[in-house]
């Protein structure tokens, strides 16, 4: 029995939830899947309410990258950078801003109405809002 | 060259202000390539090129002629404005060169629309602005058939980009731009300073997740001179159809008039770890004594194994010279004049050559920032027999085999 919970446990904590978070006084309550991707590759700058999204990103290496990045837009690490190496180059815009964890990017949420970033699940505290789930 | 350096230095004295540090980004690529040539077999001209291979030799692995490493500084100096300098080193005959290939000012007049005014690569092919980004695509250089047709680097001038994204994520992105260039153009043998000037041209393409669809046209107005008495004679002599007195007294020649058109139609598609990529230009030039009409097109297949990406690639390059009777002039330095010698037609010893290319090739990931890729090329070279029958008849097809590896990383 110990055995079993101790594996439901490990179980959960391997296909614990990404969540994405922005700032508790934000106006935006929720994002679909396509506006997700398309907030987090920057293909857009605004909402249709008008609202504007920066998004933070964690470095390409880590676990939470290429699992977020899987879901959310059908790519890996690889091509992410890909992705954003023909961005840079061509003068089109710069990839989000790095952070360290899960912790700097509720921090950064917390700091600042427009920032918007993804963090494990288990990271979640007061002061921010999940506006979309990875499935 | 000297605004441009202007532009740099005070980029870099922004990085190092402390106010503006976080809005500097510094990023950069580096392509570590190297091959060589077996299996040449030469037809009986000493002109017969297998093109393709430039600079690879049969006797030694080379490293120069794909190697390339760039550095990119981008600094954002108002909410709505950029600045981006862009470095790029090569190798020049086995000679290292740095040039720059960018350097622009963005102005967003919109979230859709950005002006980009200095000086841009301009946008012809699939992968024309990311060609020195060797991880951005899975050949080692994307196929020279087609690339190769478009001698320009880079470009100056003024170019107006639209990219707006839809709410289902089917992306539209256009580009209208005005602009001229200088460059030299390596024909024959011979370094041709060619003028390119009303460089106009636009792209449009739409695209999904999975698919894209591109189209895109330049036209340009191009003069070409060989400077030096010995290159000229030499150029001259190779027509086998000149005897001119003048010829002692020369500093060059001279051919402008000729006008240029490409068009081209690419598609990308990329579903289900299968990967599509294929593009067609045609190339019109009128009266040029440098180059000829060419319709060229390839057909690349790939298929993502994890992080292994093994691909192939069918590659067609076909010339058509046009007779032409545009004036080439001889430049008489002492008596300052410039007469006229012949015709585009009647002079050009053209060395028109059609070339089918398969590239085999594997690209690996080896993280998020690095690939490391291999290549197998069987190139075919066969001349066309224009204009000059009797100096061609010697000639025949060529073919060898090429083996590359390289290694691209950013950063």
């Amino acid at each position: 029995m110990k055995y079993i919970l101790l594996s439901l446990l490990f179980l959960s904590t391997l296909f614990a939830d990404i969540v994405v978070i922005v700032n508790s006084e934000s106006k935006v309550e929720t994002l679909n899947d396509d506006y997700t991707k398309m907030v987090f590759m920057k293909k857009i700058k605004r909402l249709p309410s008008g609202e504007v999204l920066i998004p933070l990103d964690h470095n390409s290496e880590s676990e939470i990258y290429n699992n977020f990045y899987m879901s959310v837009a059908n790519k890996n690490k690889s091509r992410m950078s890909k992705y954003w190496a023909k961005r840079v180059f061509t003068g089109k815009g710069q990839a989000p801003e790095v952070l360290a964890s899960d912790e700097e990017v509720i921090r950064r949420v917390m700091n600042n109405i427009n920032s918007v970033g993804y963090i494990n699940s288990e990271s979640l505290v007061d002061g921010v809002k999940v506006i979309y789930t990875v499935k | 060259m000297k605004k441009n350096l202007i532009t740099l230095g005070s980029i870099l004295i922004m990085a190092t202000n402390a106010y503006a540090l976080d809005k500097v980004r510094i990023s950069g690529y580096a392509t570590a390539a190297g091959g060589y040539i077996s299996d040449r077999t030469v037809g009986a001209s000493t002109f017969a090129p297998a093109p393709g291979h430039d600079g690879y030799t049969q006797e030694d692995i080379k490293f120069q002629p794909d190697s390339v490493a760039g550095l990119q500084v981008s600094s954002r100096i108002a909410d709505n404005m950029t600045v981006t300098v862009q470095l790029v080193a090569q190798f020049d005959n086995e000679q290292g060169a740095v040039e720059l290939d960018w350097a622009y000012m963005n102005y967003e007049l919109t979230d859709d629309l950005i002006i980009q005014a200095g000086r841009f690569v301009p946008q012809l092919f699939l992968y024309s602005n990311t060609v020195n980004v060797g991880f951005t695509y899975l050949w080692i250089t994307p196929p020279s058939e087609v690339y190769d047709q478009a001698p320009m680097r880079y470009t100056d001038g003024v170019n107006f980009l639209l990219d707006h994204t839809f709410s289902n994520d089917v992306t539209v992105e256009a580009s209208l731009y005005a602009s001229n260039v200088s460059q030299d153009i390596n024909f024959a043998g011979q370094l041709f300073p060619s003028k390119f000037e009303n460089f106009v041209g636009g792209s449009a393409s739409i695209s999904n997740e999975y698919i894209k669809l591109r189209a895109a046209y330049v036209q340009t107005d191009m003069s070409s001179t060989l400077n030096g008495a010995t290159p000229a004679a030499s150029f001259l002599a190779t027509a086998g159809n000149l005897t001119n007195p003048g010829l002692d007294n020369i500093e060059g020649i001279k051919a402008d008039g000729a006008k240029g058109k490409f068009s081209t139609v690419g598609l990308t598609i990329d579903a289900a770890d299968i990967i599509v990529v294929g593009e067609y230009t045609v190339r019109n030039i009128k009266d040029s004594i440098v180059t000829e009409d060419t319709i060229s097109y390839y057909g690349t297949l790939g298929y993502r194994i994890g992080d292994f990406t093994p691909h192939i690639t069918y590659s067609v390059l076909e010339t058509d010279f046009k007779d032409s009777n545009e004036p080439v002039f001889l430049l008489d330095p002492i008596a300052g004049t410039s007469t006229q010698v012949g015709t585009v037609g009647g002079i050009r010893s053209s060395i028109s050559t059609d070339t089918e290319t398969v590239i085999v090739g594997l690209r690996y990931e080896i993280n998020s920032k690095a690939a490391l890729k291999f290549e197998y090329q069987n190139i075919n070279a066969s001349p066309q027999e224009i204009n000059a029958p009797i100096f061609f008849s010697t000639r025949e097809d060529s073919s060898a085999n090429l083996y590359k590896i390289a290694l691209s990383v950013i950063f």
